[in-house]
């Protein structure tokens, strides 16, 4: 039982050196700050601060839509690409912003969406909801309340 | 067991471990965000799993392999499975649409069920080498049986 236990100890002590060596240069190391925003990414706040018409997009699957998005938006997710698009193709104006989102800031189809769109579309100012749904769903329930008497 | 089947389990195994961590240590952020999709971990835990667990699981493939420490990356190897099958049952319960990070990195949903299977027979052969590691010796103990 000793030696089981020196040998785990041994190799766990040993994995350590290249994990510090990953944190310190590896060129794709994470980064240690939950708010850094990935590319592509804009806050909340940054979209406010646009005087620009905006598009928002919904990257969450269907059902989640239709439960509740943002007022406005749009659904569009690569599961009904096709089906989805041509709204969205319809509602864009030259000049609009498009803001993606999904789920929070784990989920990763609105980066997806935005990617797949960008190229399918050769639309450049198309951004990612740093936060996501997370983050507008308070403030949307927030305005359902404040509208109710 | 005979001693080239258990080689050939310990060379299976081993490989499958360090390519695993081979393809996480190669892009750690990405890995960092198959973790995250978990939502199981506070960042900062999830970013010294995504630098960590990788070199962990080349390390103990290769000393597999190797025949050195052979017990002890066994034990860590068996323990990370049971992590791993738990996580991903937790995640599969929760209904969340993730990557699992296993054995790619990528941001395509990888489903539950092969994975877990995966991670199953992962955990029997490291179970058949943990009955069978008295029967072959360990080059770290230096005896022959």
């Amino acid at each position: 039982m000793r030696r089981l236990i020196y040998q785990c100890l041994v190799l766990l002590c040993i994995a350590l050196i290249p994990t510090v060596a990953s944190g310190l240069w590896h060129p794709n190391r994470p980064s240690w700050q939950a708010d850094v925003l990935q590319q592509g990414e804009v806050t909340l706040a940054t979209v406010r601060a646009w005087s620009a018409d905006v598009l928002w997009l919904d990257a969450r699957q269907a059902e989640a839509y239709e439960s509740d998005h943002y007022p406005g938006a749009l659904p569009l997710n690569e599961d009904e690409w096709e089906s989805l698009l041509l709204p969205v193709l319809e509602g864009w104006l030259p000049g609009t912003k498009i803001v993606v989102y999904c789920d929070d800031q784990a989920c990763r189809a609105s980066h997806d969406v935005a990617d797949r769109l960008r190229e399918e579309t050769g639309w450049e100012d198309i951004h990612v909801l740093h936060g996501g749904w997370a983050l507008l769903a308070g403030e949307v329930a927030e305005a359902s309340s404040g509208d109710t008497p | 067991m005979k001693p080239w089947w258990f080689l050939i389990l310990r060379i299976i195994l081993g490989g499958a471990f360090i390519w695993a961590g081979a393809i996480k240590a190669w892009d750690p952020a990405a890995f960092a965000q198959s973790v995250e999709g978990y939502r199981l971990l506070p960042h900062a835990a999830t970013v010294a799993v995504a630098l960590y667990l990788p070199w962990l699981e080349i390390l103990c493939g290769a000393t597999l392999i190797i025949g050195r420490l052979r017990s002890g990356s066994i034990l860590i190897l068996s323990v990370l499975l049971l992590i791993f099958l738990a996580a991903l049952i937790s995640a599969w319960c929760r209904g969340l649409d993730i990557n699992c990070g296993c054995f790619t990195i990528s941001l395509e949903p990888s489903g539950y069920l092969w994975p877990v299977m995966r991670d199953l027979l992962l955990l029997v052969g490291l179970v058949l080498l943990i009955i069978f590691k008295d029967t072959i010796p360990d080059k770290s103990r230096g005896v022959s049986r």
